[in-house]
């Protein structure tokens, strides 16, 4: 009886300590520098003209949407506590109460806002700035369905008649159509909060190195190419479960690491907590001893553009021999390690709209050489590749370049600086360059409409500066199309265009991944790619 | 650096013994040379990359930018050294000892290149310098002292950077920074020479001054000159490989030593070391070649250290 009792005793205790143990172990502790890489100097840090990926990785700290996205890609209330949706066309925000921008930024020093409440006036006076013509921000046009878009950056309206603030705490935004994504386009890093005070005081040049918002981190210091520090907003209005004031970390440290061979060597001399990791380390990291190892499919697509209004790219014959010419399976298995998924066209797997039976370009170096004869092309052919410097896509590059080779094209390799390659390329100076996209809003219209509509020729997303009326009209009508299936179909049409058109050499999806410390918790790798990353949960454990 | 400043007066007395006794500063040098054992390994190493450079079509295994994943597949990718490649293959599948032995005639071309433009710079205007003296010789001393006091590397980038990525514009970037040596070389001599007798007779006759130049000045220069050259080619073949490891010189496909240690770097940590320590090697057995060879050039031609 005894014994029973003293193992029943036992079990019990071990059990309480097992669970208190837990319990220590998953509360989460304060303090801490998050240390972490950029691959690049962020050509813009305000939202209002980010439209790269470095660029948002900083901007996600320090300002915040109405809608969030989750790791999984679900949309949840960020600055508004609900929205209604009435009828389409117009939506109805309730905004959280208790939302203050940046009292102090950059060393303590007062902010011009003073740190007041966000109210409905500010998403107004900030959905007026962002679309204004003046500003000329090239993502204003995702909203370009609000009522009055058009008429406002026509310089025929004074403000944007489509956003109201019913009251201190109530957004109104009226669409002119009904457009199916809408609140999904809302949580993409443009359609952030700002603090007019702050606008005005540096400018809209200068307010891009001195930004403020309402997000968990506050902007502190950016040495060019060197490296960008926030510190934690002590106001921030969001708590964990158990009440306590997030976020958990002190402040983050991006340093700017172009190199991924010092990347990695920096995060395994414990300088950094998260890594890319290149494939020479691939098989270390999978191992998983060397920290936690996370991957998944990224909605995104890896390209080389061809500017069609340049020589000699203004031959579709050209475009698709470049395109029967590379061997994309062989690629990704040899080259990439398997670590991406061949594409066929624009749209990546997972994404509404993705056409399981749509006709890509095989591999077939004959019809390539053909074609390249058509064109008039027959004794070769030389262009030059530009690519932003990475070793990455240096790697792809000279994997393809001896693909090309095969046919008769000389293929040169010119690698440049990432602000100055994205700057030449959306001006339509480069013939022949590489891009990637990854999904800011999940629907194919992102894809789609903003890389390629004739009317998104230039720094909108259409690098590639293609124009094409039919594909035009189809991608216009999906917008206004409500039935799902209906616009589907739409898109694959549209799709289908782009892939006979070939303004683009179509090389493959993105398979996304991290590598991070075995002490951070509360981290997860988004599916929209860990640059989409938010440090409000994470904290050290250490 | 070999500048021999005083060397010239006895120079010119060593040539004038040396006819007499039927034997050249030359034949004087090679014999000395000959004795250098270090001096005959760089020379050694020298003639052996001029082979590989010259018959490397013959030599190499394998094309060295043929890239025999697509055919062969992973078992050609990153392969180790072997009985089929001896430095084994990099990313590709390309074999490594064919591109570092093409590499060698990216290298040594560079440095013959790079040198003729630092030549034709360097004794021209060293020469001019040296000669005139005066105004003349203060503006080229002062670019030759700008040159000196401009990073390097620095200075080729910024060349460089103006337009796109060339071989042969690498050849004149370097060609362009690296004259000033000879150019202070040839100036110390010309300085010397032109006080002796000869070239007072030559004046005293009525020879223009560029025949005296040319005729009677520079042939007494040569011989600095030549250790200059031989020691700078080392320093060049550095140079490119720097250049080209930060992304400009040569471009891929073309197999250049400095390309190869860059890709291969990306995978030493992971233990792929033969992409960049063969090319690496190769660099290091060029560059001492050089330098020995130059060392003990400097010792033949320099006929204060006679014995």
């Amino acid at each position: 009886m005894l014994r029973k009792h003293i193992v029943a005793m036992l079990v019990v205790v071990l059990a309480l300590g097992l669970v208190g143990g837990i319990a220590a172990a998953e509360q989460p502790k304060y303090g801490g520098i998050w240390k972490d890489a950029l691959g690049s100097n962020p050509p813009h840090i305000d939202p209002v003209f980010a439209t790269d990926t470095t660029s948002a990785e900083v901007g996600y700290q320090i300002f915040e949407t109405l809608v969030g996205l989750d790791a999984d890609g679900e949309m949840f209330p960020l600055l508004a506590e609900s929205w209604e949706d009435q009828g389409g066309r117009k939506f109805i925000f309730n905004l959280r109460k208790g939302v203050h921008f940046h009292a102090t930024t950059e060393g303590g020093q007062p902010t011009a806002n003073g740190g007041r409440e966000v109210t409905a006036h500010d998403w107004v006076w900030t959905f007026n700035y962002i679309c204004s013509p003046e500003t000329n921000s090239p993502r204003a046009y995702f909203v370009d369905m609000i009522k009055g878009y058009e008429e406002y950056q026509a310089g025929k309206a004074d403000s944007l008649a489509g956003v109201k603030a019913l009251d201190d705490y109530t957004l109104e935004i009226d669409t002119a159509y009904f457009f199916a994504p809408f609140i999904q386009v809302l949580t993409y890093n443009t359609f952030v909060v700002l603090p007019r005070e702050d606008v005005e005081k540096w400018g809209t040049a200068d307010f891009n190195f001195h930004p403020v918002g309402t997000g968990p981190f506050k902007f502190e210091e950016w040495l060019q190419d060197e490296k960008v520090v926030l510190s934690r907003n002590e106001n921030y209005w969001m708590k964990d479960e158990s009440g306590n004031q997030l976020p958990y970390l002190d402040g983050i440290e991006f340093r700017i690491i172009v190199d991924y061979t010092i990347e990695y060597t920096e995060y395994k001399l414990d300088n950094i907590y998260q890594t890319y990791v290149d494939n020479p380390y691939y098989e270390e990291a999978k191992s998983g001893t060397v920290g936690q190892f996370f991957e998944r499919p990224q909605m995104g697509t890896y390209y080389y553009g061809f500017n069609v209004e340049k020589e000699p790219f203004t031959d579709k014959r050209v475009r698709q021999a470049f395109n029967y010419a590379i061997n994309r399976e062989a690629l990704i298995d040899l080259v990439l390690d398997g670590r991406a998924s061949s594409a066929k066209g624009v749209l990546p797997p997972g994404m509404f709209g993705y056409n399981d039976d749509l006709e890509g370009y095989e591999y077939n170096p004959a019809k390539a050489k053909a074609l390249l004869k058509e064109a008039g092309y027959g004794s070769g052919l030389e262009v030059t590749l530009q690519y932003n410097t990475s070793a990455g896509h240096k790697r792809i590059a000279e994997a393809l370049q001896a693909q090309f080779a095969q046919i008769g094209i000389k293929v040169n390799l010119h690698n440049i600086d990432w602000g100055v390659h994205l700057d030449t390329t959306e001006r339509g100076e480069v013939a022949f360059f590489r891009m990637g996209w990854v999904v800011d809003y999940p629907d194919p219209d992102n894809f789609l409409y903003v890389l390629l509509h004739s009317a998104n020729i230039g720094p909108q997303g259409n690098y590639s500066r293609f124009n094409n009326a039919r594909f035009d009209a189809l991608t216009e009508a999906a917008r206004f199309e409500g039935d799902p299936e209906k616009r589907r179909n739409l898109y694959q049409l549209a799709e289908k265009i782009v892939v006979e058109e070939a303004p683009w050499l179509f090389v493959y999806h993105y398979v996304d991944h991290t590598l991070i410390k075995d002490f951070v918790k509360g981290y997860e790798l988004p599916s929209f790619g860990q640059y989409t990353n938010k440090f409000t949960k994470v904290w050290l454990d250490q | 650096m070999g500048e021999t400043l005083l060397g010239s007066a006895p120079a010119k007395q060593q040539i004038r013994a040396g006819e007499r006794k039927g034997r050249s500063l030359w034949a004087d040098g090679w014999r000395r040379l000959k004795k250098n054992r270090l001096a005959m390994l760089g020379l050694f190493i020298i003639l052996l990359m001029t082979v590989l450079a010259i018959f490397a079509p013959l030599i190499a295994p394998y094309d060295p930018i043929e890239q025999l994943i697509w055919t062969e597949g992973k078992a050609a990718k990153l392969a180790p050294p072997s009985a089929k490649h001896w430095f084994g293959t990099d990313l590709y599948g390309r074999d490594i000892l064919s591109r570092t032995i093409y590499g060698t005639r990216i290298s040594l071309t560079i440095a013959v290149a790079a040198s003729i433009v630092s030549l034709v710079i360097g004794v021209t205007l060293g020469a001019v310098a040296g000669y005139y003296g005066g105004r003349v010789d203060d503006s080229i001393s002062w670019l030759i002292n700008v040159i000196y006091a401009f990073p390097f590397l620095l200075f080729v980038l910024s060349i460089v950077a103006f337009r796109p990525a060339s071989l042969s514009l690498v050849y004149v970037a370097i060609g362009f920074v690296s004259w000033p040596s000879i150019a202070r070389v040839v100036r110390g001599q010309v300085l010397a020479i032109k006080e002796t007798e000869f070239v007072e007779a030559a004046q005293a006759v009525g020879a223009r001054d560029f025949k005296i130049i040319f005729r009677h000045i520079l042939p007494n220069v040569i011989a600095p000159v030549i250790v200059q050259i031989t020691l700078g080619m080392g320093s060049v073949i550095m140079i490119e490989a720097s250049l080209t490891f930060l992304g400009f010189g040569t471009q891929p496909p073309t197999p250049s030593w400095g390309y190869m240690i860059n890709q291969g770097r990306e995978y030493l940590l992971s233990g792929q070391w033969w992409w960049s320590v063969f090319p690496g090697a190769a660099i290091s057995l060029t560059v001492l070649g050089f330098n020995l060879l130059g060392d003990g050039l400097r010792d033949a031609l320099d006929p204060r250290l006679n014995k």
